[in-house]
């Protein structure tokens, strides 16, 4: 079996469906794929066994979370004939995904963009139906976009500055060979590309990377940066952490690594039709049994014969085995008994989720034909990274503008509840662009961190993090298996939590 | 540079109006720019409810010199509230049940080290173990670079102690007493605080209060300022220039003074833009240092339900309702005013998910799970997130390993015309304490330049 091929792995397991993308995403990731061949191969000889553990009256699995990992996992636990049932908190399936369909072209609250190499999410899309449309070229905040002066503005200590004013600015610390570049993601990522230590990105995790798990402050310290041009560049509009101090610059070298993939297969954003939840809803749809809503976990327990999982309705369900697919804010809320392993449990204790609010702004009309500006902004003032969605069907008009709180930002964002977060994300861009005085509509708010089904958005490894957490986090527990963007190994957002469900299934078959 | 003050204090909690007191006694000229509709900071007394109870800092300890004598010099009365608190004597309660303190030892769920099986877990245990291992030199400079080989993790000390990770859990990270989680805490700050209170036991066992609420210790400092503090204006930038500096606030005013005193706590100085930007060091520690999550209710028993089920009405929990004190506020000493609930570290912010009413609801539901006699007899009263709060961000700070030696020193240090003070730059005492020797220490720094 060890030396089954990808495709006959593949062929060799009728029951499982493998997502096209596992296969054509090889080049990403070559060793999951040959992991999930193998495990793949090992499930063809299952079937009998699972048929016999699922003839019973009993559930098999109960899948916790209906997020895109958790809906993944039960979805092929289910192909192999396994009586799953999955507990969902919230009265809606999707998680970190959350489409706002009362808005035209449904801005995405959560996950938004599905690239190139997203095989998982577009195999899934297709297979069940539900159509996307790609975004890519109607983005505004594409590496490339910030070097078209027409696409987004650069708005610093309350003035918007000409991009032709901005190489020889006084509020210009980019670094010396960099002057005439965009300050934020776009810039540094092309940095960190041209000095990327990783030399692949698979196993970036190992212990063999563990000297790359530093600070990324120090990395860009290394490369010659000040402060100044850190805290402009990493700082403001912050992608991953709070600050450069908190955040490992391993964890940069693989994402940076990763996302290159996703525009070197193909150069595509897309999204459903109507709004990314369609995919997690439609995968809802497909399960048997209908996810739980409203069941909200409070203790799980590892009994002789199998795992108990209790609500706080006082429900109680019990299965052979539970995959977990809870983010790591809200396993701290949650009760195991017995304990999870100290490594585990140290990782959902420590690692760090990313802290974004969202606000979504609709234009009455369109205002900045008056000043002549993109609506688009990057700012470094409380109304952070202001985005303009061209989201609509049949027309390439904004649909909406949509402001990005990061990090400390989102904080103070939340501090102020939604109403006073809008009240001052709005009046920041007024400030900036007198055309637009009166002319936004706040129409959606979402904090992911005070989301308590969230606790946060994506994962953000801290400096020294990675090499002990990564294992820790996907590790199984006794009958217990993990899933969720936090325990994904070779993929990041969206498709990582698919990657990650898959990861579960796969591992829970193989070893039941 | 056109009229302006000597001295602008920023922020009104203790650590600022202490300095700005002690400054103005020495007629120099202070304006107090603080940011809340009130005088205060982290200091907070309910005044709705009977006996004001404190959502922020409440003990006045037998060391807070400072503070007794800031108080009787403002002409505030405090009264001793130790002989009420040690009234009640907590329940155990642990995996859904009351457990009588006698069943505790032989009990199931007892996970406690060898010789602590008699001990109540939490953190009356979790210092009497920290104190037999004090090392030396941990006095008033407990943060200097020569105590660095006694940093380690609360965890690694735990761990190296032979505690299970159970106990760990169980002592430690149940109603968490600083921080996150055990991993997360400096041992250099643990040693450091065990024996702060110990000295603070040392001189009296005495809990003061002031009459009407600590709040009132704050607002007789401010009535005692020639000028009064401008209330209601958050700053956003500080702007130090060749002969003053420039303070300007949200609401587009700016004020100017010859020196600057910063008393903002840690997570909302991550907000203001300093110019030019403070040393590298002090961003990264105002970045990176973290502040205690809290999370206090306040409900109102509308029946004496202890009385039915015979257990104290306060309890130690693993449960949503984290820690249950009985306040007794009234007239009459033995009268339980008020339960207070205390929400720490990630179960603060788990209620904080749910807003004040959900999260009552849920501590409701658990105190009535544990004692059905409860039912029906609580009335929430009150409410209050230092986390969410836009001008504390959080309560007092939690040193990370590592942090106090590399953090701690450079916080306090003044640069150029700014002075720093607030409970985080204090050096030799933690807490309401701290705050006054902050503001001390920056008042000195510009009445006596070294």
């Amino acid at each position: 079996m060890a030396n089954t091929s990808r495709s006959e792995g593949a062929r060799g397991a009728p029951g499982v469906r493998v997502p096209r993308g596992t296969i054509a995403g090889a080049g990403i990731s070559r060793r999951s794929v040959l992991q999930g061949a193998l495990a793949l191969a090992g499930a063809g000889t299952l079937p009998a066994r699972v048929r016999a553990a699922g003839a019973g009256g009993g559930l098999d699995v109960i899948v916790i979370g209906a997020g895109l990992s958790g809906l993944n996992a039960a979805l092929l636990l289910e192909e192999q004939g396994l009586r799953c049932r999955v507990l969902e908190g919230r009265e809606r399936v999707g998680g970190r995904i959350e489409s706002l369909r009362s808005v035209e072209g449904a801005p995405e609250m959560g996950g938004d963009s599905i690239l190139g190499g997203y095989g998982r999410m577009q195999e899934t899309a297709r297979r069940l139906k539900v159509p996307l449309v790609d975004h890519e070229g109607r983005r505004d905040l594409s590496p490339e976009a910030h070097r078209d002066p027409r696409t987004v503005e650069l708005a610093l200590r309350g003035k918007v500055i000409e991009r032709a004013a901005w190489p020889t600015h006084p509020l210009n610390v980019m670094p010396a060979d960099a002057r005439d570049r965009f300050p934020g993601r776009g810039y540094f990522q092309g940095v960190i590309a041209a000095n990327n230590p990783l030399r692949s990105f698979e196993d970036w995790w190992r212990p063999e990377s563990r000297a790359l798990d530093i600070p990324v402050y120090d990395y860009f310290r290394k490369l010659g940066w000040s402060d100044a041009t850190i805290d402009l560049n990493y700082n403001t509009n912050v992608q991953y952490g709070t600050s450069a101090h908190d955040v490992s610059a391993l964890m940069w070298f693989y994402v940076q690594a990763w996302f290159k993939l996703q525009g070197d297969k193909q150069r595509v954003a897309y999204k459903a039709v109507r709004g990314n939840l369609s995919i997690p809803e439609a995968m809802a749809a497909a399960l048997k049994e209908p996810v739980v809503l409203g069941a909200e976990v409070v203790a799980v327990r590892a009994t002789g014969e199998g795992v108990e999982v209790h609500c706080a309705d006082g429900t109680v369900h019990r299965a052979k085995r539970v995959v977990c697919s809870m983010p790591i804010p809200t396993l701290r809320w949650v009760k195991f008994d017995p304990l999870l392993p100290p490594d585990k449990l140290r990782a959902i204790r420590t690692v760090p989720v990313m802290r974004v609010t969202k606000v979504v702004l609709v234009p009455k009309r369109p205002f900045w034909r008056d000043d002549g500006l993109s609506p688009a902004m990057w700012t470094d003032s409380p109304a952070g990274e202001i985005r303009a969605l061209r989201e609509a069907e049949g027309h390439d008009d904004v649909t909406c503008l949509m402001a990005w709180g990061r990090g400390f930002l989102a904080d103070r964002l939340d501090a102020l509840g939604p109403d006073g977060a809008a009240r001052l994300v709005i009046a920041e861009y007024e400030r900036l662009r007198p055309a637009a005085r009166g002319q936004l509509v706040a129409r959606g708010y979402k904090s992911w961190q005070t989301d308590r089904f969230a606790g946060g958005d994506w994962v953000c490894w801290g400096p020294g993090q990675v090499v002990d957490s990564v294992p820790a986090l996907k590790a199984p527990a006794g009958p217990i298996h993990f899933c969720g963007e936090h325990t994904a190994l070779s993929n990041r957002g969206m498709e990582g939590a698919m990657e990650s469900g898959e990861r579960a299934a796969l591992e829970l078959l193989e070893t039941l | 540079m056109a009229a302006r003050d000597d001295v602008i204090v920023i922020g009104a909690g203790f650590s600022g109006l202490y300095a700005a007191w002690l400054l103005s006694r020495e007629n120099v000229k202070v304006h107090v720019i603080e940011a809340r509709r009130r005088v205060g900071g982290r200091i907070e007394s309910f005044r709705n409810v009977v006996g004001n109870p404190e959502m922020g800092g409440d003990s006045i300890l037998a060391g807070y010199g400072r503070l007794m004598s800031a108080a009787a010099q403002v002409g505030v009365k405090l009264v001793d509230d130790s002989p009420r608190r040690q009234r009640s004597r907590p329940e155990l309660a642990l995996g859904g049940q009351v457990i009588p303190r006698a069943r505790w030892a032989g009990h199931p769920l007892n996970v406690m080290p060898a010789d602590g099986r008699e001990s109540m877990p939490g953190r009356a245990y979790l210092e009497s173990v920290i104190a037999k291992h004090l090392p030396a030199g941990m006095d008033a400079t407990w943060y200097s670079a020569a105590n660095a080989r006694h940093e380690q993790s609360a965890y690694q000390f735990l761990k190296g102690l032979g505690w299970s990770d159970a106990a760990i859990e169980l002592n430690y990270e149940t109603n968490i007493p600083r921080g996150t989680s055990a991993h997360e805490a400096s041992m250099l700050m643990w040693y450091f605080l065990v024996g702060w209170f110990r000295n603070q036991g040392d001189l009296g066992d005495a809990a003061m209060r002031a009459v009407g609420g600590n709040q009132s210790i704050a607002e007789g400092l401010a009535a005692a300022l020639p000028r009064p503090p401008t209330l209601g204006s958050p700053v956003s930038v500080v702007r130090q220039m060749s002969d003053g500096v420039e303070v300007e606030c949200e609401d587009g005013r700016t004020h100017r003074a010859a020196q600057v005193v910063c008393s903002m706590p840690l997570p909302t100085l991550r907000h203001v833009r300093f110019d030019p930007p403070l040393s590298s060091t002090k961003m990264r520690a105002i970045r990176t240092v973290p502040s205690m999550m809290i999370t206090k209710m306040l409900f109102r028993p509308t029946r004496r339900f202890w009385e039915q089920d015979g257990f104290d009405p306060g309890m130690w929990t693993d449960t949503a309702a984290g820690m249950v004190r009985p306040l007794r506020q009234g007239a009459a000493e033995g009268e339980v005013t008020t339960l207070m609930t205390w929400a720490r570290g990630s179960l603060a912010q788990r209620l904080d998910a749910l807003g004040p009413s959900a999260a009552q609801a849920l501590v409701i539901a658990e105190i009535e799970k544990l004692r059905p006699a409860a039912r029906g007899a609580l009335e929430p009263v009150g409410f209050k997130s230092w986390q969410t709060d836009r001008f504390a961000g959080g309560t007092w700070s939690v040193w990370a390993p590592g942090q106090p030696q590399q953090f701690l020193p450079e916080l306090a240090r003044a640069e150029g015309r700014l002075h720093f003070c607030g409970e985080h730059t204090a050096l030799s005492n933690r807490g309401m304490e701290g705050a006054m020797e902050s503001g001390e220490r920056a008042a000195l720094e510009i009445l006596a330049p070294a």
